[in-house]
């Protein structure tokens, strides 16, 4: 039983269910008006429910089956230094500007993978940080503040 | 007459300096992005995107196209050489491609790539431009319904094609239909699903999934630690290059047959290029008398697939410039390119819009004519590039996406999006959910929605106004045929054991 839980199918199923319902209970207060005239509720909802019967389907006939397809492992360390080299981003570009900006998100990001090489993310950053302050606020143009007035 | 003075016009916009200039940009993009595996042309039209906002409509188009085929000649490089393929599009070239360069013939399929991928892009315009406009004639008569009964099927047949697994397809799909709901309700005004944050007010961007779900999650796919890579032999010069007069020979009905077909597939919704390249190497080895040369070096293995994915790639323009709807998510990419720069897709663009619709075809046909020049001469060059290790690669990746996402609309929030939909989408792959039908539903999402409720309103609230017109009753159960017919094949294929299984997996990251 165990097993079946990491099955692909019984996932992705729980996920669409998951997602079809949310849309459901976030759209049941929107009005649904009549066919002839929709209201801005009736077209989530039915998509809503269209999803999560899509979801039980999938889910009911893998569980029928039971032939579990495991999912294959995460890799957390990709998912989190990407997602932190991102949010380090967005929190230093308005605040302190595109260069430092550049710099953090190129080094966050070199944490990803084991293969990454010190003196080789250094110099990277460095030329990212200068092709994008020379290319895309200078050559293109782009409304960002290089640095903190 | 007409049709010559639209040439006229489409010369006119695509010899201006500045559109000469976004096309050859575009190619070079595009081989640099195709020769490096891991960096697809979904990807770096996605990540470019907001960089051709401050462009003309016309400009952005064709730096985006020329990305898009030129990404197509690149492609097969690496899978010649690397047997990487990459983009999926050029997966088939590793088949035959890469047994000749074990052979130390290498530069015989890079160069008979090239020319196949010209002859079939080059017979792919030309199609273009006779269809097209025939198309939009009939088109420009269709109402909401039809409209909405073209949109599902386009849906359906990008679902189809992305996946093996028609359940995930259809529920990504409508993920996608639910997302493009987020924001505004045209028609009452109402805020849906916008959490009370401003900014959402807007909806979803297109631009911000794309780069996450194409550009994010296939970055942290890529950076698994058990993914390897390879490094390419060295290539000889010109004479290398040149094929013996046999392989000429068979090459010749090869490319034709995949032109055909590529020609033709590419205009259905659904089976862009990836597809047409696969078929093509089916019926490359039904045809051939000796079928067993196949996967050991058939040089018709090589140019068949290649042509008729470039043909596919040009033809994929009717259905997307015609009629409004994409049919892979290139051409959804390019719809919402359109919608960014205020253009109202449907069979109104070619008429209100010629400049742009005959400039952007010129324009291809003069990027085809680049392409030779790019690819074949410089090959040395792009066999170093694909030397370039990916953790240089990718942290350069990430800075692209960042200042694309925040040049969309100047927030920090677009970002905390980019991210969770990034990390959103690396779990989708890993449950084998293709992200083209998401992309797709969208984007068309809300125009589904416009026109239901207009179909609806018309026929006073009687569903079955959807099937008293023949052109929208006709697509609609083209539509349930399609249904019916994956149905059963797959419950064929269930019945025939486990092997369809490992197969569908295969087809998954091919079409990823």
């Amino acid at each position: 039983m165990a097993e079946m839980l990491k099955d692909k199918d019984i996932l992705t199923g729980m996920l669409f269910v998951g997602i079809g319902g949310a849309f459901v209970i976030g759209a049941a207060d929107y009005g649904m008006g009549t066919t002839r005239r929709m209201g801005p509720g009736y077209f989530p909802v039915m998509l809503g429910l269209a999803l999560a019967l899509v979801g039980l389907v999938l889910a009911a006939r893998s569980a029928i089956r039971r032939r579990p397809d495991i999912i294959g492992r995460l890799y957390l360390r990709p998912v989190v230094s990407l997602t932190a080299s991102i949010l380090s981003f967005s929190a230093l570009i308005n605040t302190v500007g595109l260069l430092a900006a550049c710099m953090v998100c190129t080094l966050v990001a070199g944490l990803a993978t084991s293969e990454t090489r010190y003196k080789e993310i250094i110099l990277v950053a460095i030329a990212m940080t200068a092709f994008s302050a020379i290319v895309f606020t200078g050559l293109l143009g782009l409304p960002m503040r290089l640095w903190v007035q | 007459m007409d049709a010559l003075s639209n040439l006229g016009l489409g010369f006119d916009v695509a010899f201006s300096w500045a559109n000469l200039a976004y096309c050859l940009v575009g190619v070079v993009l595009g081989t640099l992005v195709g020769v490096l595996p891991g960096l697809g042309t979904v990807t770096a039209i996605s990540m470019l995107l907001p960089f051709t906002y401050g462009l003309d409509p016309v400009g952005a188009l064709i730096m985006l196209s020329g990305i898009f085929y030129g990404g197509l000649y690149g492609g097969s490089t690496a899978s010649i050489l690397l047997n990487l393929p990459g983009t999926p599009a050029a997966a088939v070239a590793t088949l035959d491609g890469y047994p000749l360069a074990q052979q130390g013939r290498a530069g015989v399929p890079l160069f008979m790539s090239a020319i196949s991928s010209f002859v079939g892009g080059c017979v792919g315009l030309a199609l273009v431009m006779v269809a097209a406009p025939a198309i939009v004639s009939i088109a420009l008569e269709f109402g909401p319904a039809e409209y909405f009964s073209m949109m599902l099927l386009g849906l359906l047949a990008a679902a189809m094609a992305a996946s093996s697994s028609l359940l995930r397809s259809i529920g990504m799909a409508l993920v996608g239909l639910l997302l493009g709901l987020v924001g505004m309700d045209v028609v009452s005004g109402m805020m849906r699903f916008t959490f009370g944050i401003p900014i959402m007010a807007e909806g979803i961007s297109f631009i911000i999934a794309a780069m996450a779900l194409f550009g994010l999650a296939e970055v942290m796919t890529n950076l698994e630690p058990h993914i390897k890579r390879g490094t390419p032999r060295r290539i000889a010069g010109w004479r290398a290059m040149m094929p013996t007069r046999d392989e000429a020979r068979r090459s010749i009905g090869a490319i034709l047959r995949g032109t055909g077909l590529g020609a033709f597939l590419g205009a259905l919704p659904g089976a862009g290029p990836t597809v047409s390249s696969f078929i093509a190497y089916t019926v490359e080895t039904r045809v051939s008398r000796e079928p067993e040369r196949f996967g050991k070096g058939a040089i018709e293995g090589v140019v068949a697939p290649e042509a008729a994915n470039n043909a596919a790639a040009q033809t994929g323009y009717i259905p997307t410039l015609t009629l409004g709807i994409p049919g892979d998510a290139v051409g959804a990419l390019i719809l919402g390119t359109l919608i960014m720069h205020g253009i109202a897709p449907g069979p109104r663009v070619i008429s209100s819009h010629p400049d742009l619709f005959w400039g952007l075809l010129v324009s291809m046909w003069i990027g085809n004519f680049l392409l030779l020049w790019v690819n074949i001469p410089f090959i040395g060059v792009w066999v170093k590039i694909l030397s370039i290790p990916y953790r240089i690669l990718y942290p350069a990746i990430m800075i692209f996406l960042c200042i694309g996402v925040y040049s969309v609309a100047n927030s920090a929030f677009q970002l905390i999006l980019l991210a969770g939909f990034g990390a959103a989408g690396y779990l989708l792959t890993k449950l084998d959910c293709p992200a083209s039908p998401l992309l797709l539903g969208l984007i068309l999402g809300p125009m589904i929605e416009e026109n239901l409720r207009r179909a609806l309103l018309l026929g006073r609230g009687d569903p079955m106004v959807l099937l008293e017109s023949p052109i929208s009753a006709g697509i609609l159960f083209v539509c349930a045929a399609l249904l019916l017919w994956t149905a059963a094949s797959s419950f064929r294929r269930k019945r025939d054991g486990a092997v369809g299984r490992t197969e569908s997996g295969q087809e998954q990251s091919w079409n990823a």
